[in-house]
């Protein structure tokens, strides 16, 4: 799978550009939802990059301690 | 405050907020102790409790649905312990819940029911199946679960080896018993199976051996002879 093989690169710039296009590009796509996106991922049979991009995306949640969502209308 | 960049929809400006914990108590549904949780949900929630281990004290209760008592996670174990993956995947966070003497015997008592039933979900299925020991064990049976549920169970226990080797006694014994009176049965069943064959044959040599005695007597040795070779084979 594509992803695994990004997410376990041995250049850290593709490691990392991996990870930003899973927790910026992905993510938003899955309105920020990451059980959206792991469900895309199919988890039971691809386990193994499933746990990968879950590391990734705990430590992006962290990183953003507060965890941003999409923006609620105003009332005007 | 982070931008609202491109997600809102009115250009307020203004942004709605709030942590993962909050996040995760609606992906997972207010009372994950009710509703079946979905592969993906069980697999963040083990790596949402590794990484918030340290933090739930210090977050005014925040963490709850990250960390239940035990009570609550033994009803979340009990709801899933058909699914390998999901239960796989929650039994590590048992080892970041507040777990006191009550607490540790409940715990054990349901991972040694579990074992049990993960067990006895394959062998009477296999063994009609006449299947090889070796694939009894294998990762795609349900008993994958089950090495997870012993380091489990020994981490419960802690330093008390002698509960600990009295509940592992106690679970092999449960499975052990049936298993063997399962084979005792078998070998029962084919040894019968072998005596009336046995019994079938005979009747049939005998009424050979008087067939080919009335041929003798009629003189009629062709006949004599080919039952003879019958019987001899």
């Amino acid at each position: 799978m594509l992803l695994h093989s990004g997410l376990t690169d041995r250049v850290r710039a593709v490691r990392d550009v991996c990870v930003k296009m899973l927790c910026d590009s992905w993510l938003k796509s899955c309105d920020m939802n990451p059980i959206q996106l792991l469900y895309y991922l199919n988890v039971e049979d691809n386990e193994a990059t499933a746990v990968l991009a879950t590391e990734e995306l705990v430590r992006f949640m962290r990183a953003s301690n507060l965890y941003e969502q999409r923006c609620l209308p105003c009332a005007e | 405050m982070l931008p609202c960049a491109d997600r809102c929809r009115c250009r307020c400006g203004r942004i709605s907020k709030r942590n993962v914990a909050q996040a995760f108590r609606e992906w997972v549904s207010t009372n994950a102790s009710e509703i079946e949780l979905k592969p993906e949900q069980a697999l963040l929630w083990r790596y949402l409790a590794t990484v918030f281990a340290d933090d739930r004290n210090d977050a005014d209760g925040q963490f709850d649905v990250l960390f239940p008592d035990v009570p609550t996670f033994n009803d979340v174990l009990r709801l899933h312990a058909e699914n390998d993956f999901v239960l796989r995947q929650l039994l590590p966070i048992a080892a970041f819940l507040d777990i006191d003497e009550a607490g540790r015997r409940q715990m054990s008592a349901l991972l040694c029911e579990l074992v049990r039933c993960r067990c006895f979900s394959w062998p009477i299925k296999t063994l009609a199946d006449s299947l090889e020991p070796a694939q009894l064990m294998s990762p795609n049976t349900p008993a994958a679960a089950v090495s997870d549920m012993a380091l489990l169970l020994e981490k419960l226990q802690g330093s008390d080896i002698t509960e600990l080797t009295r509940l592992v006694l106690a679970v092999i014994d449960s499975i052990q018993t049936p298993l063997k009176q399962l084979h005792t049965d078998e070998a029962k069943q084919r040894f019968q199976a072998i005596q009336a064959r046995l019994q079938e044959i005979m009747e049939q040599v005998h009424e050979l051996n008087i067939t080919k005695a009335e041929c003798v007597q009629r003189e009629d040795f062709k006949t004599a002879k080919r039952i003879k070779a019958v019987c001899t084979n």
